[in-house]
């Protein structure tokens, strides 16, 4: 099994109107897959059907290989840990109380681990502290322990780093690399904090109005929005022959247009071209990240 | 669903709000103990040639009237006296039960469906189970509360000062109450789970203000169907009975000890009238006297809902 997740025409309506529509994605195993779009385009949709809060309204999807229509997806589901919106807690109790009632609800043999997790999300020093006095970010914390109870071999995380200061959301992103790493967790996430995803995610869909506009992998990403500059010329080949010489990275990507890659002088380039008789048109330098490349494809799609 | 039932006492027992009412019931004891002090300091007088017992409480400050008839001599008597009524700690702990009783079910189901419920389907818990482990662990909540109330009312009876005739009068007041409250209860838990299940929090608050709505409508019926007189009669200048003929709206039997327990079991009314019972040979006739405890009606009212409104209110702040 390759895919955690596979989902097929994943649809949700609400009314007349459709939330997500013909969603069909898949998620590598040990993969951390960052869900990106505006608010309202359905990523939260997304991850309740996945996780069986809500029903589709049409298309199906498997976890762990197993359809969504079959009974054995209760026991699936055990291997799934979940933070969706809000955090789901209990105010009057404690942070271990509440991570322990999961541990309830896993039917898990032993308590063992609970201290461990507290530690992880740090909130180990909240002692009685009841959880409906906690700040925003410890609260979010609370959550991903929760979602964290019983060692799930799936993570859906929404938003997971809202409200968390600059050291928490260090502290989270660490903590989902070590899961992921150590513990082969694959973890669908969704943020609006781009640059922060960057750091994460190994794939990505971009989803607007309802729709997976498009999935890519984090090394195609990179390879796409890499710093390149698109020079138009009068004589290619003379520049291909120069750009060799100088041991720069390019790619011919028109009948008079190369595109380069990284840092280079371009002057220098542009001196001995002239020396050949080739000359510079234009030049158009392309420095994007994920941000900007969200902004090109939901700019696309309008 | 043992998951889940498990999971809920934990959290009963882990949280807050048994201790609330736990606390609340202490409360109120130790308030209906100290208001319940000047009960026995009565005072009387005599007006128009009958004597009056006026009973005060610092906090209630009420007084009744009986009236009864003296069987064996067939003359009938009119009396004011002290009215000394069952509800006091006994009363106040059913209502407390209520409402306490009301705020765990009622938070437990608006955490379970907006924020945690999310935890539990996540993990592969059925919706199913879920609310059908609710139901259970309202009924247990709700047996827990119910004995509770049942105690309060037992010691009260047992600790009173009247002839056994009085107390078995009380005691079958009680129990017949006691009944009434659980079907009550029974049937707010069932449509609880049913509207929490298919229609959300919202209607559930909806249906519980129609509730007392309901509750409140049905005690006013109640109220004028037993202040109706078994016979209507007239009188001369002196005061003696000129004609007296049965009063084809007057109840009795069961119909009389339903609204007899509607009135008692109403939150809004109960304080808002006393029910003087004859003492003697006719232990099923009672007399109602109206709306003497209004204030104290309204009193307990904002007490008790403004508790719930602040409970809510913190519940709601996750």
């Amino acid at each position: 099994m390759d895919h955690i997740i596979e989902t097929n025409n994943l649809s949700k309506k609400y009314g007349k109107q459709f939330a997500l529509k013909d969603a069909s994605i898949s998620i590598p195993k040990g993969s951390i897959y960052g869900l990106v779009g505006r608010n309202g385009a359905g990523k939260t949709t997304f991850m309740r059907l996945i996780t069986g809060i809500q029903k589709p309204t049409e298309g199906d999807y498997k976890i762990f290989g197993t359809d969504c229509h079959d009974k054995a997806i209760t026991r699936q589901r055990k291997r799934v840990g979940a933070l969706i919106e809000k955090p789901g807690i209990f105010a009057d109790l404690t942070a271990y109380s509440n991570i322990k009632t999961q541990y309830i609800n896993l039917g898990l043999p032993s308590y063992e681990g609970i201290d461990e997790l507290l530690e992880l999300v740090g909130l180990a020093d909240t002692g009685k502290k009841l959880a409906g006095m906690f700040s925003l970010g410890m609260k979010q914390r609370l959550g991903i322990a929760i979602a964290l109870a019983g060692s799930p071999d799936l993570l859906v995380l929404d938003e997971p780093i809202n409200g968390l200061d600059p050291e928490g959301i260090v502290n989270i992103r660490e903590m989902l690399l070590k899961i992921n790493k150590e513990r082969g967790t694959t973890i669908l996430i969704s943020s609006h904090i781009l640059g922060e995803l960057e750091h994460l995610a190994t794939d990505y869909a971009f989803i607007e109005k309802g729709r997976i506009v498009q999935q890519i992998s984090a090394e195609e990403m990179k390879r796409k929005c890499r710093k390149s500059t698109l020079i138009k010329v009068t004589k290619p080949e003379i520049f291909c022959r120069i750009l060799d010489d100088m041991e720069i990275e390019y790619q011919v990507t028109g009948e008079d247009e190369l595109t380069v890659f990284g840092d280079f002088i371009l002057s220098d380039v542009v001196i001995a071209a002239a020396k050949d008789g080739a000359d510079i048109v234009s030049s158009t330098v392309n420095d994007e990240n994920l941000e900007s490349y969200f902004l090109d494809i939901i700019g696309g799609c309008e | 669903m043992t998951k889940c039932l498990k999971s809920d006492f934990y959290r009963l027992f882990r949280g807050r709000a048994l201790y609330i009412y736990l606390g609340l019931i202490l409360v109120l004891s130790i308030l209906t103990a100290v208001m319940n002090v000047p009960k026995f300091e009565l005072s009387e007088a005599v007006m128009d040639g009958e004597t009056i017992t006026v009973q005060s409480w610092e906090a209630f400050s009420y007084y009744g009237e009986i009236v009864y008839k003296d069987k064996p001599s067939g003359e009938q008597l009119r009396e004011k006296k002290s009215v000394i009524m069952l509800e006091s700690f006994e009363k106040i702990a059913g209502y407390a039960a209520i409402y306490t009783f009301l705020f765990i079910i009622i938070s437990e189901f608006l955490s379970e469906k907006n924020k945690t419920m999310k935890n539990k389907v996540a993990v592969g818990v059925s919706r199913f189970g879920i609310y059908v482990s609710k139901f259970i662990f309202s009924l247990a909540v709700y047996i827990f509360t119910y004995v509770i109330h049942a105690l309060a009312t037992a010691a009260v009876i047992m600790s009173r000062k009247e002839d056994i005739l009085v107390k078995a009068v009380y005691l079958q007041d009680a129990v017949f109450s006691l009944a009434v409250f659980g079907l009550l209860m029974v049937s707010v838990i069932v449509l609880i789970i049913g509207i929490f299940y298919c229609i959300g929090p919202y209607a559930c608050v909806a249906i519980a203000l129609g509730f007392i709505v309901a509750a409140v409508g049905l005690s006013n019926i109640a109220t004028t169907k037993l202040d109706e007189p078994q016979y209507i009669e007239t009188y001369n200048e002196e005061g003696v009975v000129l004609s007296r003929e049965d009063n084809p709206a007057y109840v009795s039997g069961i119909e009389r000890s339903i609204y007899k327990g509607i009135i008692d079991y109403n939150p809004v009314t109960a304080f808002s009238s006393e029910r003087d019972e004859r003492s003697g040979e006719y232990p099923d006739d009672y007399i109602y006297t109206s709306n003497v405890q209004i204030r104290s009606a309204i009193l307990w009212f904002v007490i008790y809902n403004g508790i719930s409104i602040v409970c809510f209110k913190k519940m709601e702040r996750l």
